[in-house]
């Protein structure tokens, strides 16, 4: 029962519309009364079906109102939206509430009990189905908060159910002889695009704001939407406030409008945007019956007809423009909570690190140093191979504690502490091959040469670490070698600084390859040396910290040789 | 009374203890090494809280080896209140630790210690780098030592 032209029409505005509140008020006193729970368990359950129930009345009673500002047409036909929107809400056991209140406003305007009972029918039978389609295809109430729910929601609600309630109900009307049958096919049209529009246009605002009825918008937020419903309103009344004479003329005007509507899509939410649609639907339906008024019939009822596309259409980009930016907003948020969360991770990751190193280092600092006060306390009293035990013991707990120093390094190197500053690269290298020299066992035996290598910016410590643990590494397959020699040299490429690090030692497996720069991956030869196999996994998690690439080649026999890159800044 | 100068050392390592306390002993230093097993019995021992002055007298005290994560009262709490007492503000105060970590050296020195040390295992002899700091500040910085009214030369 919404927009017809025609027979069907003339009988809505003939009746006359009794008192709304007369006819609410039984279907208030009635509900409770099919009940046999407890009285507040009934009013809970029972308050919203009462209200489904009133507001669907209400509406259809407005729509018949509207019917008779001018006897063909109402524009927008809300109880559609109010029916489906109750049952997605409320659930489809909220039926016989539609039922009873499409009945009620039928039979108290015109019509015989007969055709009234299969337009209220038509009605819930299209909220049903429209509801179900809803929950089942297009996430229920949530439809709005993904765009490809709510264009599911367009296509399921907004235009396939929507066609049951016409169907039905053109069809009850001209059974009972109260439209022509050659009029069916245009009162259908206007029967549907009125469901379409209230399907699309009232359904999403009832059904959003019953979901969320919090509003948390600061003073700048609430003037901004504030001033664009003021735009909204004004323009809204201004292109739909008069009836274009040849059809065409002026229609291009209401697309005014859309930009007005995208505007508060992508400021704010769905449940706002679809706020501003209707908003531009009461105002446009009440400007333009105001001006039709003065108009005749048929212009002012194909008006009517193209504001009901029009908002039809406006409903549907704006819904699915306002949930897209609520999905990006969403994806926004569990972005940076997951970034969080990963800091968080990292930063106890490396807490933990810390604090199993200072635990480990206590117990294996006294392994080591009681096995030196017993040898030399007890140690003329022991046999050889005890003592050599005790030793050995001595020894472990040195390389425990040396690994534990590498990998304390090795969650350090990936740390982003320190500035990065212009470097002297062969100054660096050349005092990393100092400490080397010195600190290593054999490192006086070697022969070091260190090349003009390129400035760069980096941090020093880290750096310093890199050239450190290369060298160290190369001095380390050196050995059994006559002479010794490890080069140092660098150079510049288009984009990057390249730095290498080549001995004349064993080499390595070139099958190999990266992996010699995996944690705890011991090259073969450097087995028997001391090593804890983090020194190249420490340089290579420092250089990529530092955007930079590090690659090693071997041919097994003649040396080895390991590179870095870093990137230059001077080029982008 | 005791006369000889007195060494703190503070930390909630047992066999750290034991180690440093022998390794002092061994250098013949003429000084009395005093343990603290944690924070607050070494405000406890140096008079910055109650209920200990009488323990050790705190201008026997010529230099505190502290210890830095230590639980409940941190070492660093402990540096921060000798800083602030008055009576104490000037004596040495040498962390150690078995952290490495920048961060940790940097709040050292901030906090107003006079050295970090990082725990390491000696080559040569058992808490020997204990033994070193030992002997630096008793026989080498005592013309520095502001607080050591009482102490006999070594």
């Amino acid at each position: 029962m919404q927009v017809s032209p025609g027979a069907a029409a003339e009988r809505r505005a003939t009746g006359r519309a009794p008192g709304v509140g007369l006819v609410a008020a039984p279907v208030n006193r009635t509900l409770p009364a099919h009940l046999s729970e407890t009285r507040a368990g009934s009013l809970r359950r029972f308050a919203p079906m009462a209200l489904l129930a009133v507001g669907y009345f209400l509406a259809a009673k407005l729509g018949l109102m509207l019917a008779i500002v001018h006897a063909s047409a109402t524009a927008v036909w809300p109880p559609t939206g109010i029916a489906l929107a109750g049952l997605l809400l409320l659930g489809a056991r909220a039926w016989p509430a539609v039922a009873i209140a499409a009945f009620l406003a039928n039979i108290t305007t015109l019509g015989s009990v007969a055709s009234c009972l299969g337009i209220a029918a038509g009605n819930t039978i299209e909220a049903l189905v429209g509801a179900e389609l809803v929950r089942r295809f297009a996430n229920g109430s949530e439809a709005f908060d993904r765009a490809l729910d709510t264009f599911r929601f367009v296509l399921l609600a907004g235009v396939v159910s929507t066609a049951i309630s016409p169907t039905i109900g053109v069809t009850s009307l001209a059974l009972g002889g109260y439209a022509p049958w050659p009029d069916v096919g245009s009162i259908w049209l206007t029967w549907w695009l009125g469901d379409v529009g209230g399907a699309l246009v009232v359904a999403p605002v009832i059904v959003l704001w019953a979901v969320d009825r919090s509003v948390h918008w600061s003073r700048a937020r609430a003037w901004e939407a504030a001033l664009l419903l003021v735009v909204l309103v004004v323009v809204s009344a201004a292109v739909f406030g008069r009836v274009p004479a040849a059809g065409v003329t002026g229609q291009p005007l209401k697309f005014l409008c859309i930009p007005l509507l995208t505007l508060v899509a992508y400021r704010f939410d769905p449940r706002t945007a679809a706020t501003a649609v209707l908003v531009v639907g009461v105002v446009a339906v009440s400007a333009l019956l105001r001006a039709g008024l003065a108009t005749q019939r048929g212009e002012l009822n194909w008006s009517l007809l193209v504001l009901q596309v029009f908002l039809a259409v406006s409903a549907t980009g704006t819904l699915a423009l306002a949930a897209i930016v609520s999905e990006r907003a969403r994806a926004d948020v569990s972005a940076r909570a997951s970034e969080a969360s990963l800091r968080e991770a990292i930063s106890e990751l490396e807490a933990f690190s810390h604090a199993i190193s200072h635990d480990l280092r206590s117990p294996i600092a006294a392994v080591f140093n009681y096995a030196a006060v017993l040898e030399e306390e007890a140690g003329a009293r022991l046999d050889p191979e005890s003592l050599r035990l005790l030793r050995r013991m001595r020894g472990s707990a040195a390389a425990a504690s040396q690994l534990l120093d590498q990998l304390v390094k090795y969650v350090w190197a990936g740390s982003i502490f320190g500035e990065k500053v212009p470097l002297d690269m062969s100054a660096l290298a050349r005092e990393a091959c100092a400490e080397v020299t010195v600190g290593m066992e054999d490192g006086a035996a070697v022969h070091f040469e260190v090349q003009e290598l390129p400035p760069t910016r980096g941090r020093a410590q880290l750096l310093a670490r890199v050239l450190h643990n290369l060298l160290s590494n190369a001095v380390k397959f050196t050995r059994g070698r006559d002479p010794r020699r490890v080069v140092i040299s660098g150079r510049v490429e288009e984009r990057e600084y390249v730095y290498s690090v080549s001995d004349n030692g064993v080499g390595f497996d070139p099958a190999l390859g990266e992996a010699v720069f995996q944690p705890f991956r011991q090259l073969a030869a450097g087995k028997e040396q001391a090593g804890t196999g983090l020194g190249l996994a420490i340089a290579a998690r420092i250089v990529r910290r530092h955007g930079g690439r590090v690659g090693a080649e071997s041919d097994g026999v003649n040396g080895a040789l390991f590179w870095f890159t870093l990137p230059r800044e001077d080029v982008s | 009374m005791n006369l000889f100068p007195g060494i703190l050392l503070v930390d909630d390592d047992d066999d750290y203890l034991y180690i440093a306390r022998r390794a002092i002993e061994r250098t013949k230093l003429h000084a009395e090494v005093r343990i603290a097993h944690d924070g607050t019995e070494a405000l406890r021992m140096l008079g910055l809280k109650p209920g200990g002055a009488e323990t050790v007298s705190p201008f026997t005290v010529v230099v505190v080896l502290l210890d830095l994560r230590m639980p409940g009262v941190s070492g660093w709490d402990v540096l921060r209140q000798i800083r602030e007492s008055e009576r104490t503000r000037a004596l040495p105060v040498v962390m150690v630790s078995t952290s490495s970590r920048p961060e940790d050296v940097v709040r050292s020195y901030d906090s107003g210690a006079n050295s970090y040390v990082v725990k390491k295992l000696d080559a040569g002899y058992p808490g020997g780098f204990v033994a070193e700091m030992a002997r630096y500040w008793i026989e080498l910085n005592q013309p520095c030592r502001q607080a050591g009214g009482q102490t006999a030369p070594a």
